[in-house]
Order: structure tokens, then C-alpha cells, then sequence
């Protein structure tokens, strides 16, 4: 993993050492710096170079609407292939791979917090336009919102809110316009709005409403650094540099992004070498791309692959047992033997070199041993059988039965007989909502981790089913709560990482879960593109981009 | 020959009224439901809730049924869940692309399953019978979506010579020609299975008429073997053979799914797996339908063209 990233880098020379002098300190605030960051980007000496079609395959196999608030019924696929057209008030800085990336702000220039937390004012970044020439002001600001959150504007887009919704799970309870930049937001609790917004773009109020919500989605109207040229249906999309981009100018003269939901289509056609960039790319391809000479790059995501355990139910009501089964998964053999180096073995919740990391955690050990011995101490000696739900497949499953398998047979070694029931993605999230029935033992999921109230969806008792579909096992611990509550209220990046350490610690030791592995990004490059950063995140950027 | 044609239409209204019935209920058996496909394992039962009543799922099936049919009486598919576009323009445009696809399959099944059974058929139990009817076994036996990825690996990636897939390139392409470069593969990776049928076909019925008094009479007054192949036997066996290669149109449009989803061809296949897979009812249903239309019309159109070559079909259709 290390040795092709080094490789990838040396090829298309980014300076590590150079790069990340150029973004220090840039974890600390928001909005001024990620401009410092681009200026002393942009006179660097290796990034020079400019020009060139991209041709990037999304993982999906249809061109959905283009509309940026409805994006994200896709995960984040369809997001990333519309990034370049699209900016939020704030979005991770996905120019640098040296951390997890912090979100920054973007159209926000700034912001200040009041009434403990929960009112924002956000100065708005001056001079910017979307493409159709309107301005981005604190009208457009509020007009996009209320396309989200107000049921009684005219510009309401349910659908949008839906899709939206666990992007933004706190109602705006009111939005004023202070002057032509500014504007303020008030929410029912204080929450960290400048990570929770990040995947809220704004779109042109303008071309919404002479288009139509329909309409927009095909010929979408954003403030990002390409604008939208060309649409051939079902077949692909193509953006070119916006000459008006308040920001430094997209390098890339044109991105095509085609939709590829076969992940050997992907390859073959990466290897072909008709398609330039492509993410998601199975354990099993790697090895032909790297014969054909492409360039494959692994990253960390916030991303975890667990069992959720029914904590309802026994065996798994019981602590130790859940811990038992624990230490008896090797997470190395998945990782490397099935996964074949596109997953590492969880440690923890958090990923390496997120600010969520806590170094102080021990990981549960491969112990069968160990295993057996606690299985023993919490009654079940001679083992017992309990039944398993997986999906066959499924948005960011990786390959879920040979895992389950896997994982079947390390726990026959300690005498847990598994039986696994597998159920189509879709069939399975009908199930999974139901939450752990009595008769499951633990049901299989992955989460990706962005946002502080993820910890609150998945492990406060606030959300305990039916009213939080997350939390499938249905754990609870009430030490944890105040902790979350004073997570989500604290707006010292700092702190809340410290009280979100505080609720991962607990977790970790309650083991709701069989906790498994973090997926990797797996990306595949055309070595003739060059100014690829490698994110530790889901999605990356494309303004650095050029082909040779 | 009217009456039977207009009789033969008539039958259509039950069997496309059946297949609707058909369809929605399938459909609606599968498990899971398009507010979770597509809202994702993070929404609220609320919001789903929400998302269901947005759309009448939430109505009972005869209900919906009868909404639907309605609808589609006045030409109405619906709105695509996923996609918030009109059903019919998106089903229309990824028919266009799968008519071409199976057309060219279609031809060149027909013309290689028609040469290799003429040839089979008159040179029986020789080497040449052999060698293609073993091919029309193979060709029959292989599924197409693992001849495509083999056809994509020998002459897209080991030989680069054909695209892996797409029907047109990404950077300037549209051209017939470059539509034609990358329907190569996938036409033939559809038309291998049908070409074997139709050979076997050809061959069979060229056999059974060669077989026939008449032959051997000819062949008695001195008429040559070619002559009696191509404006005796052929004729004579083409009803049957017709018949064969329409069902085989008619299964290629929906048979080439699985091609579709091998080399991304952006036609009803591709639109129906995906559709599927976010249980996008209005696009699986309209998919479903357009299918099972076309596929009863081209069975009409092939029984219409029977009745025209054979006289023998509607006269005793008619009494």
C-alpha cells in the first residue's frame, strides 16, 4: 500500500515535504486559510503543468440528475463526479493527504458563533458568481437553504430534503440576512454546522427557477471551478473550466465522467486505457492494472465494516461474550487474504490519523485462546450457534460474503457456529430498518464517518429504534450520552475530539459490534495524470488535475 | 388474409392485458422497497414513511395497480423514482440503443446461422455438418455475458483492437463508425447464442424438405443441385425458419440484458438491472412493458409474414 502511493507520487512529482509545509496549520481554522493554501499551491514549481481531457467512470451505471442537492441518493458517487461544478459553504480540503481532511470554508469567507453555539452568522465570500453570471450572496445563500428546509417557500424540494436529510439532521429554526454577505442561521441545538453543511452545495437559484427542479438536473448551474457543458443521456456528462472561478483555475481543459457500474468494466476500461481515473475498484483488478502499468493509489477513509450485534438478545447481551468474539477474528487475514491490501484491520472506530484517533486504545488482538477462555468465563464453554445476516453487495459492502465466510470459519474455531443468511442490498436495507429481530444474532453494515452526531445516531439512546434506524443492535449505554451532547455543542474542533475519544472509548470496550475492518480508497490512474491528491476521504478534487 | 391479421390483433388486447397483471405483480413480490434503496441505511423511518406516500406506495396494490393501468392507458409510464425524469423518454431512449444493438445481433446471427445450416443441412453427417453443428452447440451452450468478457479480454485487452466498452468513445465520439467499432463485440457476444438455433433450424427443415418426393424428382428431370437448393428447398423450408429467427429477435431484445451490463451498453438491459437494483417501479414496470409489447408485436408481425409465404396458415386459421 505504502510503496504505491510513494511510487505514484515520486511519478507524478508532488513534493510530500513542500505540500504539506504549504497546508500547515490549516487544521486549525476555517475559511482564510484554505485561500493561503491555494495561493502557495498554485506557485509551486511542480504544478506548472496544465491542459488535458479527463475521462473519470463513476461506480454507477446511469446518469442520474445532475442537480447537487439531490446528489446524494448516489452516496457520494455522483457527488464526487459534480464536485468540480459545485461548492458548499464549507467542504473538506481534499488538497491535502496528509490528514483526514478538516472542512474549511469555501463560499464561506468566515463565521462566528453565538447564543451558546446554536446561532451561526456566516460572512460570505465576495466577488464570487454562479455560472449563469447571478451572484452568490446571502439572498442565494438563504434561497438554497429554504429549497431544504422551509415547507413553505415556493422553492421547497422535498425530495431533496429527503435525500438530504442525514446530511442535515437539525431543523434550521430561522435564517436573516444581515447585509448582502451575511446572513445568520439558528438551529434547535448547538451542533457543528460547519462539518454538517459540507455536503450541502449550493446551486443557482436562478436556473432552478427557470428550469425547474427537472430541468436543472439537466443542465446543472453551480459557483465551482468548471461549469457544466454537455449532456449525453445515459451515456456521459462534461464540464469545462469556468473563466469567472473566483478560486485558482482548474488546470484540466475538460473532465468527461461516464458511468461504469461494472467494477471489471472499470478496470478493462481503465486498462484499455478509454477511460483515465476510477474509484472502487475491486481486490481482484488491482493485478491487471498494475501489469497494464497503471498507477494504483490506496488511501484511509472514515469507512468501517462491521456485525452489529443483537445486544437484546442472549448470548449477545453479555459483554464478555461480545468481547470474546472480538478476539477471535483475524483481521490481518482479511484484510490481506480477502480484501488483498484493500482493507487494514480496525483498530478502532476512527481511523489512523483522523483527529477522532486515540492513541491510547488498545485494539482487540487476533487470540482464539484468549477467545475461548472468556467464551468459557461468560457460561458458553462448548460454544454456541447463533444466525448471521449479510448483503451479497451493496454501497461500500466491499465483498461481504467471502467476509462473512471468513469470519465463519475463525469463529467455528472457537465453537460459535454461524449460519450466514444473505439478502440483496436492497432487500437487505428492508430488513436492516427493521432493526435486530429476536432470532438474529448480529446483522452486518458499513458506515462511512464524517460528522461529530454520527456518534449520537449510532450509540445514544436518543436514537434507539424505531427512531434511529442506525443503532440495529439496539446498544445502550447511558454514560454516553452526555458526553455526545456536550460533543455536538462544543465548537472547539479540539474538545469535541477529546469527548468524541470519551464515547469511543466506552463503545470499544462494550463492543457492540464485531468490529472487522476500514475499507480503503482504491483508486486507479492513467500514469499520464498528473496533480492527483490522494485524499484520506471519500471523495477528491480535481482542481489540482492535468494530464500530460 | 384481413381477418386473420385483424383477428390476431384483437387476441393481443388479453395477452398485453395479462402481461401488465403479470409484471406489477412480479415486480411487487420482489422484498425490499425504493425508499430504502434509495435514501440510503442512514434515513428515518419518518422519512421514508414520508418518501412512500410521496409516491402512493403506501396504497394498496390493487389500488396502485389500477392507477397505474390507468395511466398507462393514456400513454402515462410515470415518473422515474431515481431519476425525476419522465419514464417514457428514458425507456424510449435506451430502446433505441438496445434495437440497434439487437438488430445487428439479429442480422448476423440470422446470415451465420443460415449459411452454416444450408451448409450442415447439405452436406450431411460430413466434416462440414460436424464442424458447424459442434459450433452451433457451442454457441447455443455458452452463456453470452461469459463470451462477452471473453471476447473482451482476447480482442479489447490481450489485442487492442475493440473497445471494453461504452457505445461511443468519451472524447469526440458519436461517429457511425465509432458506434459501429463498439458494437462489434457485444453484437457478436448476443448473436452467438441465437446463430446456433437458427442453424439448427435451418438445418433441420432444409433436411426435412430435402427429404420430400419433389427433391428427387427434380433431381430426376436434371435440375441442378444448386438450383434445386436455392429455389425449392430454401423457399419451402423458410416458414418454419422465419418463425425461428422472429422468437429470436424478439428474445434477443430482451435477452441482451446481461450483454448490456457486461460492456455498459446503454440500452433497457442496463436501465432494467439498475432499476431493479433501486426498486425504481415506474422504470421496471415500463421497461417490463415495453418488452413484452414489442415482443408480441414482432410475434405478430413474424405469424403475419407466415400466413403471406404459406397459404396452408390462414386458410386454416380461417375455417
Amino acid at each position: 500500500m505504502a510503496t504505491d502511493k510513494d511510487n505514484a507520487e515520486k511519478a507524478h512529482g508532488l513534493d510530500r515535504r513542500q505540500f504539506l509545509t504549504a497546508s500547515a496549520g490549516l487544521a486549525l481554522v476555517g475559511g482564510p486559510a484554505l485561500s493561503a493554501f491555494l495561493a502557495a499551491c498554485g506557485g509551486g514549481g511542480t504544478s506548472s503543468g496544465r491542459g488535458g481531457t479527463l475521462v473519470y467512470a463513476m461506480e454507477i451505471s446511469d446518469l442520474p440528475s445532475l442537480d447537487a442537492q439531490t446528489s446524494l441518493s448516489q452516496g457520494s458517487t455522483l457527488a464526487q463526479a459534480i464536485q468540480p461544478m459545485f461548492e458548499g459553504l464549507t467542504m473538506y480540503d481534499r488538497h491535502r493527504d496528509d490528514v483526514v481532511p478538516p472542512a474549511v470554508g469555501v463560499l464561506a469567507e468566515s463565521w462566528t458563533l453565538s447564543d451558546g453555539g446554536k446561532t451561526w452568522t456566516w460572512k460570505l465570500r465576495p466577488n464570487v458568481t454562479f455560472h449563469d453570471g447571478t451572484p452568490w450572496n446571502a439572498d442565494a445563500a438563504i434561497w438554497n437553504f429554504q429549497r431544504l428546509y422551509d415547507p413553505k417557500s415556493p422553492q421547497y424540494f422535498l425530495l431533496a430534503y429527503q435525500l438530504m436529510s442525514i446530511y442535515m439532521p437539525g431543523p434550521i429554526t430561522a435564517m436573516t440576512k444581515v447585509d448582502d454577505l451575511t446572513f445568520t442561521m439558528t438551529t434547535d441545538i448547538a451542533r457543528p454546522l460547519n462539518e454538517e453543511l459540507e455536503a450541502l452545495w449550493m446551486v443557482s437559484p436562478d436556473a432552478v427557477k427557470k428550469l425547474g427542479n427537472d430541468g436543472f438536473g439537466l443542465a446543472p448551474v453551480g459557483t465551482g471551478g468548471m461549469k457544466f457543458s454537455k449532456l449525453v443521456p445515459g451515456q456521459q456528462f462534461e464540464m469545462v473550466p469556468y473563466d469567472k472561478y473566483w478560486g485558482p483555475a482548474y488546470k484540466l481543459d475538460k473532465v468527461i465522467v461516464r458511468p461504469i457500474g461494472d467494477a471489471t468494466a472499470r478496470i478493462n476500461a481503465l486498462v484499455s486505457g478509454e477511460i483515465d481515473l476510477a474509484v472502487e475498484l475491486p481486490a481482484d483488478g488491482l493485478a491487471p492494472l498494475k501489469s497494464a502499468g497503471k498507477t494504483v493509489l490506496t488511501s484511509v477513509r472514515p469507512h468501517t465494516w462491521e456485525f452489529i450485534f443483537n445486544t437484546k438478545q442472549p448470548p449477545f447481551n453479555n459483554k464478555l461474550v461480545r468481547q470474546a468474539l472480538n478476539y477471535a477474528i483475524d483481521r490481518d487475514g482479511l484484510s490481506n487474504n480477502i480484501l488483498k491490501g484493500t482493507a487494514i484491520p480496525m483498530t478502532q472506530l476512527a481511523i489512523p490519523n483522523s483527529e477522532w484517533f486515540d492513541d491510547g486504545l488498545a485494539p482487540y488482538t487476533y487470540d482464539p485462546t484468549k477467545a475461548k477462555k472468556m467464551l468459557a468465563d461468560a457460561g458458553f464453554p462448548n460454544g454456541f450457534d447463533t444466525e448471521w445476516w449479510t448483503a451479497t453487495n451493496g454501497s461500500g459492502e466491499l465483498q461481504p460474503v467471502p467476509m462473512a465466510e471468513y469470519i465463519q470459519s475463525n469463529l467455528k474455531d472457537i465453537k460459535v457456529n454461524v449460519k450466514l443468511k444473505t439478502f440483496e442490498w436492497t432487500a437487505y436495507l428492508g430488513e436492516f430498518f427493521k432493526s435486530a429481530q429476536p432470532g438474529i444474532g448480529a446483522m452486518q453494515i458499513s458506515y462511512g464517518w464524517s460528522w461529530t452526531y454520527w456518534w449520537g445516531l449510532l450509540f445514544s439512546t436518543e436514537y434507539l429504534p424505531p427512531k434511529g434506524p442506525l443503532n440495529n443492535g439496539h446498544y445502550t449505554n447511558t454514560a454516553i450520552d452526555p458526553l455526545y451532547d456536550a460533543a455536538l455543542g462544543e465548537s472547539d474542533t479540539a474538545k469535541r475530539a477529546t469527548l468524541v475519544k470519551q464515547i469511543q472509548k466506552i463503545v470499544w470496550d462494550d463492543a457492540p459490534y464485531l468490529f472487522c475492518v476500514h475499507g480503503l480508497n482504491v483508486r486507479g490512474l492513467n500514469p499520464k495524470v498528473q496533480g492527483f491528491i490522494n485524499a484520506k476521504e471519500w471523495q477528491f478534487q480535481f482542481q489540482t488535475i492535468y494530464k500530460t | 388474409m384481413l381477418s386473420y391479421a385483424a383477428r390476431r390483433v384483437v387476441l393481443l388486447v388479453p395477452v398485453l392485458l395479462g402481461a401488465t397483471v403479470v409484471v406489477f405483480g412480479l415486480i411487487h413480490l420482489i422484498p425490499g422497497d425504493p425508499a430504502g434503496a434509495l435514501l440510503g441505511p442512514t434515513s428515518s423511518d419518518a422519512t421514508r414513511a414520508a418518501f412512500r406516500h410521496d409516491l402512493g406506495l403506501d396504497q394498496p396494490l390493487p389500488i396502485q395497480y389500477g392507477v397505474w393501468l390507468w395511466h398507462v392507458l393514456h400513454l402515462d409510464l410515470g415518473i422515474s423514482i431515481a431519476r425525476r425524469q419522465p419514464v417514457i423518454s428514458i425507456v424510449w431512449e435506451a430502446f433505441q440503443h438496445t434495437l440497434l444493438l439487437a438488430a445487428v445481433a439479429a442480422l448476423l446471427a440470422n446470415v451465420v446461422g443460415l449459411f452454416l445450416g444450408i451448409v450442415a443441412a447439405t452436406r450431411q453427417f460430413g466434416i462440414a455438418d460436424r464442424a458447424a453443428m459442434g459450433f452451433a452447440a457451442l454457441a447455443t451452450a455458452i452463456p453470452s455475458y461469459w463470451l462477452g468478457l471473453i471476447l473482451v479480454v482476447l480482442l479489447a485487452l490481450k489485442v487492442q483492437i475493440f473497445p471494453t466498452g461504452g457505445m461511443t468513445s468519451a472524447i469526440d465520439g458519436g461517429s457511425p463508425f465509432d458506434i459501429f467499432w463498439h458494437l462489434v463485440l457485444p453484437a457478436m457476444a448476443a448473436g452467438a447464442a441465437p446463430a446456433g438455433i437458427v442453424a439448427r433450424t435451418v438445418r433441420a427443415s432444409v433436411l426435412e424438405v430435402l427429404r420430400l418426393d419433389f427433391v428427387q424428382a427434380l433431381r430426376a428431370r436434371g435440375f441442378s443441385e444448386s438450383t434445386i437448393l436455392f429455389r425449392h428447398i430454401v423457399p419451402n423450408a423458410f416458414p418454419t425458419i422465419l418463425t425461428v429467427m422472429g422468437l429470436q429477435a424478439g428474445y434477443l431484445l430482451g435477452g441482451v440484458a446481461f450483454v448490456e451490463v457486461v460492456f455498459s451498453w446503454p440500452g433497457i438491459g442496463n436501465l432494467l438491472f439498475l432499476s431493479i437494483g433501486q426498486r425504481d417501479y415506474p422504470v421496471i414496470l415500463g421497461v417490463m412493458l415495453f418488452v413484452s409489447f414489442v415482443f408480441v408485436l414482432l410475434n405478430l408481425a413474424v405469424d403475419l409474414m407466415h400466413a403471406a409465404l404459406d397459404p396452408r396458415v390462414r386458410t386454416s386459421v380461417a375455417a
